[in-house]
């Protein structure tokens, strides 16, 4: 009787302890391509939740989490356990769409007050619980749980339900007694008319005048619905009942998410690649070369992490890819730096980016990967594509094509300048009031920048600013450079300047005047491009107080003035690097170093909160 | 319709300020003639730099061959409304100053008139009134189009507060004296025959009341 109890208790303890032992990232489900996770321990620890919740990022997940019925609520009631990462979840495939986030509970009846809409459904046979709203499902095991949400891809749906779309446009209706398709007079003249109409009116008319007819959009709605309830079922039994997760099968993001960085991310560029919708005219036409160009991209993925250190936010990404992608990307990128980059660009430069990119090297290879793979295929418009491929390869000059536009570039943002502008403004008489158009001046700031192509072909471009300006007074030759007046908003003047290895493109008239063979002593210091020298294909530099407080906001969308606001009130710099591209993967690093009173853990938030708005 | 709403969406995203302009004559027969000015020559670098965008916060930027071809449209539909002719619509985009002048035989001709052509555009909201004016000879009832009825009227916070640089100025104008004013604001030429009512544009938006107002002339003498 002792063995049988304590076995009963054993047995009890070890459900327990698997039960209790669940953590938030084991809740992911393996559908999942892109994931974003915050450590909240670390986090937490350095900044309030009411602080936390207030960032743009965390608005978003408010929006998720609490309908307008809980307005005004924050994380805090919702009763979550900030001692677990909080995970946010994206994957999308053939059939399904699955989004969600996952994260701890510490107070279940907190949870329920924010999570009102959400009613019990039923208890798995594993112990978790599993509540639904119209759209949701919330499953708590454990001490953790899982919002999610399955929808079938439009895609899908299409070319599931096309077929009704046929028989409707047939003028058909379905009679669920008969078992058949009929059509009966008062139908098809019904149907018959409301074709000329908008889809709504068809389904107005169609459903008044025969009462059991389905439309198109009714039956597409079911399927839509049913294939939800299945697709949340699948995901359920996977998931919850026989624990297998994006964490338990893939190794890759296992290591990731058990960094105890403050914040990770990991992108599966294999599954995006084979879901972008963008690439459906290829995936359709070329079905076997798509298949062979996923494998390019089988190996393809992007880790994160983000670090906070004393008065720095450290931004670690590695893009991995295959063999063959890699070689590519290594030819591509792997060069030395452009010398007439570097002497163009002025050593009090508020912001600075180089991209060392050479297109011949990366063409060359790519075409040395890519043809093998598609002369494999002997389908007719293949064979002919590639023939197309091989001429032009044979016939155009790529010495000189590649020597026009080499790839690489970089610009420099040189602060702001005051140009004039003429406005309008009237003139009253004050006998009777009519008026007259007087032209005043005002003074408008615009930002200067100096953009930089290599080039050994930059006679071209002095060769066509030569034959245009003889059509226009408005390109005009002066000594070492042109101008084009006016260009730039209509109402400032850019300037070009062809010098054999570089391509210049500027509004900075101390450029063309006294700087046309470099800034010499007054470029960047040696030790700037030492570091830049080391980094791989790109570089740049950003001075927050000098470039971000300065750039003249009219230039700017709402988006990015959004993200200015964020970072406005700081000082301190940005750097972006990569190293050099490895056959498997290259990283790059962003570095932010801030002088703020505000805490260090408001700064990294504030540089998430910005980079969460750009990638919107 | 959607570029009317972009180009509403472009003028009021506007940093630099706007000047609004209108100016009407009323004759003693009960017709008129009628000037509405939109002077954005103060915001001509903003405006540049959005029109070289393809986009602006989600929305695609009208081109100015578009915005031209709009306004050619709405040519047609204002000379085919009854009562009104010599239809001008001037369009000056070196400074962006865009006018637009018509002759009204009566008010509610030219109130009609004006309700169609705005309403083709779709960037009215539903139950906007337009009973602007009305004028029986002798007494001027006026107020200005609450702008605040119109899709556009949509302003991000930032640009309200420069808005407050930009003006409104209204100007009625008649054959004989003006006999009495009865907003303060208001201001009387030294011929008596014209008055004038300026206010910020900001103010305009945020009360159209203040833009009221009831002018009585005196009558004409046989």
């Amino acid at each position: 009787m002792l063995i049988l109890k304590k076995g009963v208790l054993f047995v009890f303890v070890l459900i327990q302890s698997s039960l209790f032992s669940q953590k938030s990232e084991d809740l992911i489900p393996r559908n999942a391509s892109t994931v974003f996770s915050i450590n909240n321990i670390n986090l937490l620890q350095k900044i309030s939740i009411d602080e936390l919740v207030q960032y743009d990022f965390m608005e978003e997940l408010h929006q998720e989490l609490f309908d307008g019925s809980t307005a005004g609520k924050t994380l805090k009631d919702a009763g979550l356990d900030f001692d677990q990462r909080l995970n946010i979840f994206y994957g999308k495939d053939n059939v399904y769409e699955v989004t969600g986030f996952s994260f701890g509970v510490k107070n279940k009846d907190q949870l329920f007050k924010v999570f009102d809409d959400f009613e019990f459904v039923e208890t798995l046979s594993n112990g978790a619980k599993r509540y639904s709203s119209l759209f949701n499902s919330l499953i708590i095991f454990g001490n953790s749980g899982v919002l999610l949400r399955v929808q079938p891809t439009d895609t899908y749906l299409v070319h599931m339900t096309d077929s009704l779309n046929y028989y409707e446009s047939e003028e058909t209706q379905w009679a669920g007694e008969t078992s058949e398709w009929i059509v009966d007079d008062a139908t098809e003249a019904a149907v018959a008319e409301a074709v000329q109409e908008p889809m709504e009116d068809l389904e107005e008319i169609l459903t008044e005048e025969t009462g059991v007819f389905k439309t198109y959009w009714e039956v597409r709605d079911s399927i839509d619905v049913s294939m939800q309830v299945k697709g949340m079922q699948g995901i359920i039994d996977e998931l919850i009942l026989n624990k297998i997760s994006l964490k338990s099968i893939d190794q890759r993001f296992k290591t990731q998410i058990e960094k105890e960085s403050e914040g990770v991310f990991f992108i599966d560029n294999s599954r995006n690649f084979s879901n972008q919708g963008g690439l459906w005219y290829f995936q359709t036409m070329y079905p076997i070369v798509n298949e062979d160009l996923k494998e390019l991209y089988s190996e393809n993925y992007m880790t994160g992490d983000l670090y906070l250190d004393s008065n720095e936010v450290h931004f670690d990404v590695q893009a991995n890819y295959g063999d063959k992608l890699g070689a590519i990307y290594s030819d591509m990128n792997n060069n030395p730096l452009n010398k007439d980059f570097i002497k163009y660009i002025p050593a009090d430069a508020p912001a600075y980016f180089i991209y060392n990119v050479d297109l011949r090297k990366a063409y060359e290879k790519a075409y040395e990967i890519l043809l093998p793979i598609l002369k494999d295929k002997k389908d007719n418009k293949m064979v002919m594509n590639l023939l197309a491929i091989q001429l032009l390869d044979k016939l155009v000059d790529k010495k000189a094509f590649f020597g026009a536009y080499k790839g690489g570039l970089f610009a420099t943002f040189n602060g702001v300048k005051e140009i004039t502008t003429k406005r309008i403004e009237y003139e009253y008489n004050e006998d009777d009031f009519e008026y007259t158009e007087i032209e005043t001046f005002a003074q408008e700031e615009i930002p200067v920048f100096t953009i930089g192509f290599a080039s050994e072909r930059t006679d071209l471009c002095e060769m066509v600013l030569s034959d245009l300006s003889r059509l226009t007074s408005r390109i005009e030759k002066k000594e070492g450079y042109w101008i084009l007046k006016d260009v730039i908003l209509d109402a400032a003047p850019m300037y070009v300047v062809c010098t054999p290895k570089v391509l210049l493109l500027s509004n900075d008239l101390s450029l063309v005047v006294d700087h046309l063979d470099g800034y010499g002593k007054g470029a960047i210091s040696k030790k700037s491009v030492k570091k830049i020298k080391k980094s791989g294909v790109l570089y740049a530099n950003l001075d927050l107080n000098q470039s971000l407080n300065e750039f003249p906001r009219a230039f700017l969308d709402e988006r990015q003035k959004n993200v200015l606001n964020n970072l406005k009130t700081k000082s301190g710099s940005i750097v972006l690097k990569s190293e050099l591209s490895e056959l498997n993967k290259t990283d790059y690093s962003l570095h932010y170093n801030f002088e703020s009173s505000s805490g260090k853990a408001s700064q990294f938030l504030d540089m998430i909160n910005a980079l969460f708005i750009l990638s919107k | 319709m959607r570029h009317f709403f972009l180009l509403g969406l472009l003028i009021f995203s506007l940093n630099s300020c706007i000047e609004i302009l209108d100016d009407i004559s009323f004759n003693t027969d009960g017709s008129g003639d009628f000037k509405y000015t939109i002077n954005l020559s103060s915001s001509k670098l903003k405006i540049n730099s959005i029109l070289a965008l393809d986009s602006l916060d989600g929305k695609k930027v009208p081109s100015k061959f578009e915005i031209e071809n709009k306004i050619g449209e709405l040519i047609k539909i204002l000379n085919c409304q009854e009562g009104i002719s010599d239809v001008i619509i001037s369009e000056d985009y070196e400074h962006y100053i865009f006018k637009i002048m018509l002759h009204f035989e009566n008010v509610d001709f030219f109130l009609t008139a004006m309700q169609a052509t705005i309403e083709s555009t779709g960037d009215v909201a539903d139950g906007a009134s337009f009973d602007w004016i009305s004028w029986d000879g002798r007494v001027l009832v006026r107020e200005v189009p609450d702008l605040n009825t119109f899709k556009f009227g949509m302003i991000q916070q930032d640009d309200q507060q420069l808005m407050k640089s930009g003006m409104y100025t209204s100007i009625s104008r008649f054959n004989n004296p003006v006999e009495n004013i009865n907003n303060p604001a208001a201001v009387l030429s030294k011929n008596k025959r014209a008055v004038m009512l300026r206010n910020s544009l900001f103010d305009v938006f945020g009360n159209p009341a203040i833009m009221e107002n009831t002018i009585s002339v005196l009558p004409t003498e046989n």
